[in-house]
């Protein structure tokens, strides 16, 4: 056997390796800090390598004359799974939330499996993502896989912390709301081609999945897991579970209206989910505005920006997924930065309540300000990362109807009043003098988190190539 | 094997084993009882399973594996219930009569309305079964933030979700996912009530409107002190602060 011709399939390879990673990481766990980082550093080159590839030459050469078929299918359990154009952004973007996590789990002292079961939910998303064929549309069953995925990032989220376990419960709920309706959805499309004229078929069909799509989305009144958990939940682990299930439900909802294009026109549901995104967007902001820990205040800052993206891609006339692919790429942005900055203050403090920030900034200038920047960019405030997108999704709502675009911007004020009465406690006169002061390596991850945020608000074209790329998973 | 299913069949797909199925699901959510509740979900889960079999020829192995995995379910939440001393936020739910109510104003608008919708390939009296057991679920949660009961909720709520992914699409794999999904579910909310601190925070402690001030949330109370037994009056909120310490001691 010549071993010149030894081509391996890649996908066998990833999952090795994030199997892999996963088992190493939980052995290690003494060493969590490290493996944390190490792993992040892999993550993060995995994605950038991901991102690179080439579909015109999807060879790699490995040494010792081996190769790797980037883009082989494989096939188990009826169901193929193949890296393609239209899954590679969401891969890559996968891994690179993993990687941010990560990297802020390097700060965390607490909860030492946390690398692994990220692992583990990095491999359980990516499959999703990968899924590409099989004895039924995939999408029918990915709510079920999501509440899998749902149940492990459980453990994530509750970080074995004595606190209240409601809002982890809370996150299982979405997804097993929306299971039964998307099989049941998935009987009905069967029927399509055996009755073609039958126009209640198609309407029961559409209006299973656009409800159970609109469960996945997770808006108003179904939102309540995000700020309790964001209050609850260690940052990094928030982040890491927030941003991959949304991406997922995102990906699932372009994959869906694509194949599935009767649920826009054969029903009522971007009306439904235009005001229910209204309202979770103007919820998000009114709650921040009262909100009394940081971390909760940040758990519904996201929730006003989710509500946007929510909006941006229902109402009609607005449908649009670059829009909503800069909007989300943005939150990844802010959502980071804002941890960075959480993540150092309850380690140091050992609580995001309001009582025990007084006076914080004083001591951990940097990272006061990156949860600061990071909050007030998931709101859209003008010189953070989330302004371009928002006062994007701002013009376009207000030339469809410009009391909408008036509701979200008054939601945003309520977030940003919220967030100036935060940062007036941040930066009073300190009164706790055993808060520590920054170390240099939660100093560094904070300036990289606010270089990030500062960059890309005074240029939003540096994420032109990102999305134009992302929008071949979307568009 | 044929004839088991076939005499248990006979008697749980007819008029009276639905209604006695449906039944279990009301008194899972009246009695308010994690013995009750797991006893009954698993009696429930097989039943409707026999049902399946019987009526719908679905694979009698196919459901021997739901019940495998009901069964381990139910036993992870048994034991979880029984590891854990945190059962505080277990009682808050109302009390019975309350939640008789609610189901009760749940059948009459169910009757008002009558949907008649029927599931495909479904009769209507099983999909009112399955309905009726996946609104029970919902019930639990809306009634309860306590894991143990989550968890019976998501076998409730699972309980339709079987059903429809062994009749509607046979073949598939989405029931043996199904039962997966199950196993992790309970896992998860088995963990959550492991971990659940001693004195978990009470609901009505956390309501901000209006604006709120710093000093009118409370910190959870991980263990008792005889500080917080006295029935002291909190300046803010007019509710005796140790409140639940004094009816989980009179219980």
């Amino acid at each position: 056997m010549n071993s010149a011709t030894l081509v391996l399939p890649f996908l066998p390879f990833l999952l090795a390796l994030y199997t892999s990673a996963a088992i190493a990481s939980f052995l290690l766990r003494t060493w969590a800090r490290w493996t944390a980082l190490v792993g992040a550093v892999a993550a993060g080159l995995l994605s950038f390598g991901v991102w690179q590839l080439d579909f015109n030459d999807p060879q790699l050469l490995l040494p010792g004359g081996w190769s790797l078929d980037m883009v082989a299918p494989v096939e188990r359990f009826g169901y193929t799974f193949q890296l393609q154009q239209a899954n590679m952004p969401v891969l890559a973007l996968n891994l690179l939330i993993t990687a941010c996590a990560l990297l802020l789990a390097t700060r965390s002292r607490e909860h030492n499996a946390f690398p692994a079961l990220a692992w583990f939910l990095l491999a359980g998303y990516s499959l999703l993502a990968l899924t590409t064929a099989g004895t039924k549309a995939p999408a029918m069953g990915a709510p079920l896989v999501l509440c899998m995925l749902a149940a492990i990032g459980v453990f994530a989220l509750q970080s074995d912390r004595r606190t209240d376990p409601s809002g982890p419960l809370r996150t299982l709920v979405p997804p097993l709301l929306a299971a039964p309706l998307f099989l049941v959805a998935a009987w009905y499309i069967d029927q399509i081609p055996l009755n073609p004229q039958d126009v209640v078929i198609t309407q029961t069909a559409g209006m299973l999945l656009g409800l159970g799509l609109l469960l996945l989305l997770a808006p108003f009144p179904l939102h309540s897991a995000t700020p309790v958990t964001a209050e609850s939940a260690p940052p990094a682990a928030m982040l890491l579970v927030t941003l991959l299930q949304q991406l997922a439900v995102l990906h699932l909802t372009a994959q869906v209206l694509a194949a599935y294009p009767f649920v826009l026109w054969a029903t009522d549901w971007p009306i439904w989910l235009s005001w229910l995104g209204l309202l979770t967007t103007v919820w998000g902001g009114i709650a921040a505005l009262g909100a009394l820990n940081a971390g909760r205040l940040w758990g519904y800052a996201a929730l006003s920006d989710w509500g946007l993206i929510i909006l941006v891609l229902a109402t009609p006339g607005l449908r649009s997924w670059t829009l909503a692919v800069f909007l989300f790429s943005l939150r990844v942005i802010s959502m980071f930065t804002a941890a960075a900055g959480l993540t150092t203050l309850e380690q140091a403090l050992g609580s995001l309540d309001l009582r025990r920030l007084r006076g914080v900034g004083v001591r951990m200038p940097w990272n006061s300000a990156a949860f600061l920047l990071g909050v007030l960019g998931l709101v859209g405030f003008p010189l953070s990362a989330g302004f371009a997108g928002h006062w994007a999704a701002l013009i376009t709502l207000a030339e469809v109807d410009w009391r909408l675009a008036a509701m979200v911007l008054v939601a945003s004020l309520g977030a940003v009043i919220g967030i100036v009465r935060v940062a007036r406690v941040m930066f009073s006169a300190l009164e706790n003098r055993t808060v520590p002061r920054e170390r240099p390596f939660g100093t560094a991850l904070a300036i990289t988190a606010l270089a990030v945020t500062i960059a890309v608000a005074v240029a939003p074209q540096l994420l032109s190539a990102l999305i134009t790329r992302a929008l071949a998973a979307f568009g | 094997m044929d004839a088991l299913w076939g005499a248990l069949g006979a008697g749980f797909a007819s008029n009276l084993g639905v209604l006695v199925l449906g039944a279990i699901a009301g008194m899972i959510v009246i009695l308010w009882d994690w013995r009750v509740a797991l006893a009954g979900v698993l009696f429930l889960q097989i039943g409707v399973g026999i049902v399946l079999v019987q009526i719908h020829q679905v694979p009698g192995v196919l459901v021997v594996g739901q019940i495998v995995a009901i069964v381990l379910a139910t036993a992870m939440l048994a034991l979880a219930a029984t590891s854990t001393s945190a059962t505080g936020s277990l009682h808050h739910a109302a009390n019975w009569p309350l939640r008789l109510l609610a189901l009760l104003f749940i059948v009459g608008t169910w009757w008002f309305i009558d949907p008649g919708y029927a599931l495909p390939l479904f009769s209507l009296a099983e999909t009112d079964l399955v309905i009726w057991c996946a609104i029970c679920g919902l019930a639990l949660v809306c009634f309860s933030g306590n894991p143990i009961v989550g968890g019976v909720a998501v076998l409730l709520w699972c309980t339709p979700l079987y059903a429809v992914a062994a009749v509607l699409l046979p073949g598939s794999g989405l029931a043996v996912m199904v039962g997966i999904a199950e196993l992790l579910l309970v896992l998860a909310c088995s963990y959550l009530a492991l971990v659940e601190p001693a004195g978990a925070i009470d609901p009505a402690w956390r309501v901000r409107f209006p604006l709120p001030r710093a000093e009118r949330r409370l910190a959870v109370i991980a263990q008792p002190s005889p500080a917080a037994i006295t029935p002291a009056v909190s300046p803010n909120s007019g509710v005796p602060a140790g409140r639940d310490e004094l009816l989980e001691k009179s219980a």
